[in-house]
């Protein structure tokens, strides 16, 4: 299964991108899309919701996420250790999202994905990717560390 | 009256604001509470997600005083006088957020007193500060302020840089 998520805005390009692959490269393949308050909705057979409390139980059946560069959703999916597409939302365009995507890509945690027209190509190359590198829950012993020494 | 702060354990306030902020610090929290009390913060109308409170454990709200570009004085005033209250009442060692703004009111009350100010920003932080944390930087409101990546030293020396929650 796919999940597709856009986070608390909307993100219609993605979603529009996704419906269009569901008639061809992704026909034979579940995919589930959170469309948050978008004006566009699937109409390919994928299932679609606005918004959901939880999307953790999505991500945990999910083959492939992809979504926004919304931190919330990268360390969800990367804490799960799933495969990641992280789509630029320019219509929010907040440019720190965009380098920290970059820089994720860079480090081998996820893919990034400039624009939604570029998306069947990322779709193939994270079906064929090396493993990734992986999250470690201990990455942050060194920060954690750090605070508990200075705060006593 | 203070010998209900029995257990000789320390009160942490911590911010649970925001979708990515608190999901950077759902990473940073466990080895805190478990050597700490953690009272968590955050905006009024809004509350915890995704943990379950150990028993131990509260909850505060503070007036929302920023939209997305919007800032409300009264509000800030009103987020001021109640982290003065909080502070009182809970009595933290610190007060801890990560890239939520939140934090700002609790600034003057750090200040004044022993509590310390710690800020860390956010992951997205690559090249720039986000605006609390050039604001926190530039008048030396916190004690400390965390960069989640090293490029962030060479524009803020001061800046401490202990790796990231991911």
């Amino acid at each position: 299964m796919i999940f597709v998520t856009v986070g608390t805005y909307k993100f219609d390009s993605l979603i529009i991108e996704v419906d269009r692959l569901c008639k061809n490269i992704l026909q034979d393949i579940e995919v589930i899309c959170q469309i948050g308050c978008g004006d566009y909705t699937p109409k390919n057979g994928s299932k679609w919701f606005r918004y959901l409390p939880n999307l953790g139980v999505f991500i945990d059946n999910a083959d492939l996420i992809i979504g926004h560069g919304g931190t919330g959703t990268i360390i969800s999916t990367l804490t799960r250790r799933k495969p990641f597409i992280g789509v630029v939302n320019h219509e929010l365009a907040e440019n720190h999202q965009l380098d920290m995507l970059k820089i994720l890509q860079d480090m081998g945690y996820l893919i990034f994905c400039h624009n939604p027209s570029e998306l069947s190509k990322k779709i193939v190359s994270a079906i064929n990717a090396e493993p990734r590198h992986e999250f470690q829950s201990s990455s942050c012993k060194k920060l954690t560390d750090d605070l508990i020494g200075f705060i006593g | 009256m203070s010998n209900r702060n029995r257990s000789n354990r320390q009160t942490i306030l911590v911010s649970a604001d925001g979708g990515g902020f608190w999901a950077e610090m759902k990473l940073v929290l466990p080895p805190l509470r478990e050597k700490y009390r953690v009272v968590y913060f955050l905006p009024e109308g809004s509350s915890v997600h995704d943990i379950c409170l150990h028993p131990n454990e509260v909850v505060v709200h503070l007036p929302k005083f920023q939209d997305v570009d919007h800032l409300s004085i009264l509000s800030l005033f009103g987020a001021f006088i109640r982290s003065i209250i909080i502070c009182f009442r809970y009595r933290p060692t610190a007060v801890i957020a990560i890239g939520s703004s939140l934090i700002l009111p609790f600034s003057f009350i750090c200040r004044i007193t022993s509590i310390k100010l710690i800020f860390i920003e956010s992951l997205t932080r690559i090249h720039n500060l986000s605006r609390v944390g050039r604001f926190l930087y530039r008048f030396h409101l916190a004690d400390r302020l965390y960069a989640q990546w090293p490029t962030l030293l060479s524009k803020y020396p001061s800046i401490r840089y202990k790796g990231r929650c991911l």
